[in-house]
């Protein structure tokens, strides 16, 4: 009897342990992944294709979508950083805030999570990308496909045209077709309200007028570096940078320049562009169809605001390769999954199952095509008023996740190993791309000058901001006519005694020249 | 002690929809005034990404040496107390003058209409006034120049100029605000007794004579506190005003020690550094009102305690 209770009992635990164990599988613990993005406006991120096909190949991880508005990222990342508890995938600014990630252990490497579960991401990319997430030999990002080669000089050929003048080549030709726009009425609408050029702010976006003087501001970056005398040099502090400034405030106080751009926040900028007001625009060509675009439907029936070659000045010409300063990290807790949910973003799978919805500045069609690719809006149907492109731009825009296809130049898939993919991606992208964007892209391809401070040091977190700001002060107090000289050896002076050489030393060591 | 607690808790019963009010109040400021106090801590520390708060290690007066070794720091002090000094001198009594002058309208609606007029742009949020502003000064287009050109005068970028940048912050502070304060002065005023004004009056007093005896002594009281608030907040000038209408051409004679503190904490990460300035700007506030109360306690026999 006791034998018989002994077993029964066996086997009741036994049979207990079995069930609880079987239980236990069925209801096994989801992954929690926290996606922190950096979208423009927030739109029905959860509810998306893109976000859906994430679910369905991975239904073992709960996403938790933690969106950050791109005009909010410089509060939101240090305070996110300082709280310690970053999400588990997080799209930031590489240049900037990479030393203080690592520094603070708040990202992981990603070499081996690359190797066993990143296979896709390293196959799928562009030349040199994974360069610009390395960090003391190792790497801790993955900057995004896209890339902000494609800035180019541009001008209204309409105008040119209306006033008999010729393409400009030359920093003084470009300078006599800025004084016909300003005072040769070429909007005919009988008043002197337009102008030659504009800046936005300060003097950050207008580089392809400094790269004749063989500087640049170098957009928003850390800075424009270059090698000189076998050593990593800033250009805010090169003599040829006054050169460039004396130059712009010479066209400054003629009144070639809008008088209020000093002031213009990026919406005012652009809109004297919209506005048909200025003719001569420094930016992406990416941009070119949707302004001749909606100049058009403004009643301005010939606009063609068209890429030429920037002006060739005493020491050279050029625009500004950004690099890529955007891209993705991720937290150490969940770091092999993370890398592999995102290395599924890269895959033929991905692109075809969230619809094409990868993409930095252009939005595929609801329907897929007949060979299940996505079908993209076409130049001329992104230009057309009564197409719903614009709404459709929106929709993919504000609920997109992160963009891993993204690309502005089909040659940007060149060395992507799946070529099926490369070569569907790249006949889309050649479809969007109206006759401005693909020349405009070619002379990008040409003149795209690169900072050789390609990844940021650790002493740009000490003095960086410092140093941008007062860059800024003394630009845009000389361009307004400030006694320049002063100006200029106050700024050497504050640069030398503010952090300067301790970046520059921190360069030179971590960065060695070529 | 057990009547005191008897006597209390009778007391929340019976005002109890009053203290669940009160308490509402308590635990916003327990919250985000007083729980903050204690990450002042990372003045005295060198703050570090993933080490956080409390592992981070202590450095002592480091981060005070630094600011005070900093360049920028002084030219950012030297703005602060100028434009702040600047407020003080025009923006305080500007409202004291107004509510006195209004008190002395008897056309009730045109006073009403008056106060609600000026009251108006206070809930106005600087975004909104800062483009209304941008475009009454435009340089091109603004109205304000149209008029300078009319008469002959030479259009001036006053958003960009060193020599108005201050003034423009001044004025429109002062159109802002001073609705504001001025209803303040005018409930003060309304608690003075008309009968005290009808027996001046009866005495012989004139407008003037009444103003000074009657109706200054009367708001005094308010006057004192207002000024010694302000006085604590010297260090501290109106951020989002700033912040909104400055730009690099005016970074010289605009930059406070609110914008600098945001660029370095905020968006360069340095917040212990930005945290001992922030110490410093409260301390120093908290000197002036300790002092400015006791000055005006001896003076006027009014003040906040």
């Amino acid at each position: 009897m006791k034998k018989l209770t002994c077993l029964s009992l066996c086997l009741f635990l036994l049979s207990s342990a079995f069930l609880f164990a079987g239980g236990g599988a069925e209801t096994k613990q989801k992954v929690s992944l926290r996606i922190a993005g950096i979208p423009e406006a927030t739109g029905n991120v959860e509810g998306s294709v893109f976000m859906a096909s994430l679910k369905t190949k991975f239904p073992d991880v709960e996403f938790k979508w933690e969106p950050m508005l791109y005009s909010a990222i410089n509060e939101k990342m240090p305070v996110l950083m300082a709280s310690g508890d970053l999400p588990d995938i997080l799209q930031g600014n590489v240049q900037t805030y990479l030393p203080q990630l690592v520094a603070g252990n708040l990202i992981a490497p990603l070499d081996e999570a690359l190797a066993k579960v990143g296979k896709d991401i390293v196959a799928n990319q562009r030349d040199g990308q994974l360069a610009f997430g390395q960090y003391g030999g190792k790497q801790y990002a993955i900057a995004n496909q896209y890339l902000l080669k494609y800035f180019a000089q541009m001008i209204r050929m309409d105008w040119l045209e209306k006033l008999g003048l010729k393409v400009p080549v030359t920093m003084d030709e470009f300078r006599e077709v800025a004084r016909a726009f300003t005072l040769k009425d070429p909007d005919g609408n009988g008043k002197q309200d337009t102008y030659g050029t504009s800046f936005r702010q300060n003097v950050n976006f207008i580089d392809s007028f400094f790269h004749a003087y063989g500087v640049a501001p170098g957009h928003h970056q850390a800075g424009m570096w270059r090698v000189r005398g076998g050593k990593q040099t800033n250009d805010w502090v090169q003599p040829q940078m006054k050169e460039a400034l004396l130059n712009l405030a010479s066209w400054y106080k003629e009144g070639l320049i809008a008088p209020e751009s000093l002031t213009y926040d990026w919406n005012n900028w652009w809109a004297q562009y919209l506005q048909n007001k200025v003719g001569m625009w420094y930016h992406q060509p990416a941009r070119l169809p949707e302004m001749n675009a909606t100049l058009k439907k403004a009643g301005v029936e010939n606009a063609k605001m068209w890429p030429i070659d920037p002006p060739k000045g005493p020491y050279g010409q050029g625009t500004t390769n950004e690099g890529q300063p955007w891209g993705t990290f991720f937290a150490p807790k969940n770091v092999m999954k993370a890398v592999e949910v995102f290395n599924y973003t890269y895959t033929q799978d991905f692109y075809l199952a969230s619809k094409g919805q990868g993409d930095a500045y252009y939005a595929p069609k609801a329907e897929v095509g007949a060979n299940g690719w996505p079908v993209f809006y076409t130049a001329a149907e992104m230009a057309d008023a009564t197409s719903n492109y614009e709404t459709r731009r929106k929709e993919i825009m504000y609920s997109k996740v992160w963009t891993s296809f993204s690309i502005e130049n089909p040659s940007q898939t060149k060395n992507w190993a799946n070529r099926d993919l490369a070569a569907n991606v790249s006949q889309q992208y050649k479809n969007t791309q109206g006759p401005e964007t693909t020349a405009g892209n070619l002379l990008a391809d040409k003149w795209a000058m690169t900072t050789t401070k390609t990844v940021p040091v650790p002493a740009d977190a000490k003095y960086f901001v410092n140093l941008q700001t007062k860059f800024r002060e003394m630009a845009s107090q000389i361009v307004s006519g400030k006694n320049a000289d002063q100006v200029w050896n106050d700024w050497i002076a504050f640069y030398n005694a503010n952090g300067g050489p301790e970046i520059e030393a921190e360069v030179n060591k971590l960065i060695p020249v070529k | 002690m057990t009547e005191k607690w008897a006597a209390f808790t009778r007391q929340v019963r019976k005002n109890r929809l009053l203290f669940l009010m009160a308490t509402a109040v308590l635990v916003w400021y327990a919250v985000f005034r007083y729980v903050p106090y204690w990450w002042n801590i990372i003045a005295f520390k060198d703050f570090q990404w993933g080490l956080g708060f409390q592992n981070s290690p202590w450095i002592g007066l480091g981060n005070f040496r630094a600011l005070f070794r900093d360049p920028e720091f002084y030219k950012v002090l030297r703005n602060t107390l100028v434009i702040s000094g600047l407020k003080l001198a025009v923006s305080f009594p500007f409202p004291i003058l107004l509510a006195i002058l209004l008190n002395e309208v008897f056309h009730a609606a045109f006073r009403k209409t008056v106060q609600t007029v000026i009251f108006i742009p206070f809930f106005i949020s600087w975004v909104i006034y800062a483009s209304i502003l941008s475009a009454i000064l435009s340089p091109s287009s603004g109205m304000l120049n149209f008029l300078i050109s009319s008469l002959g005068g030479k259009p001036i970028y006053f958003l960009a100029s060193e020599a108005w940048f201050r003034a423009i912050l001044v004025i429109s502070d002062l159109l802002k605000n001073s609705g504001y304060y001025t209803v303040i002065y005018l409930a003060a005023l309304a608690g003075v007794d008309e009968e005290v004004y009808e027996a001046a009056i009866c005495d012989g007093a004139n407008l003037f004579q009444r103003i000074r005896h009657i109706t200054l002594p009367g708001i005094a009281p308010v006057i004192t506190i207002l000024f010694i608030l302000k006085l604590g907040q010297i260090l501290t000038v109106d951020f989002e005003q700033v912040y909104i209408l400055y730009n690099p051409m005016v970074y010289s004679v605009g930059d406070v020690i609110d914008t600098f503190n945001y660029r370095q904490g905020i968006q360069g990460g340095r917040f212990s550094y930005t945290t001992a300035l922030g110490l410093f700007n409260s301390t120093i506030g908290f000197i002036m009102v300790l002092s400015s109360n006791w000055v005006l306690q001896k003076l006027t026999d009014n003040g906040l305690w």
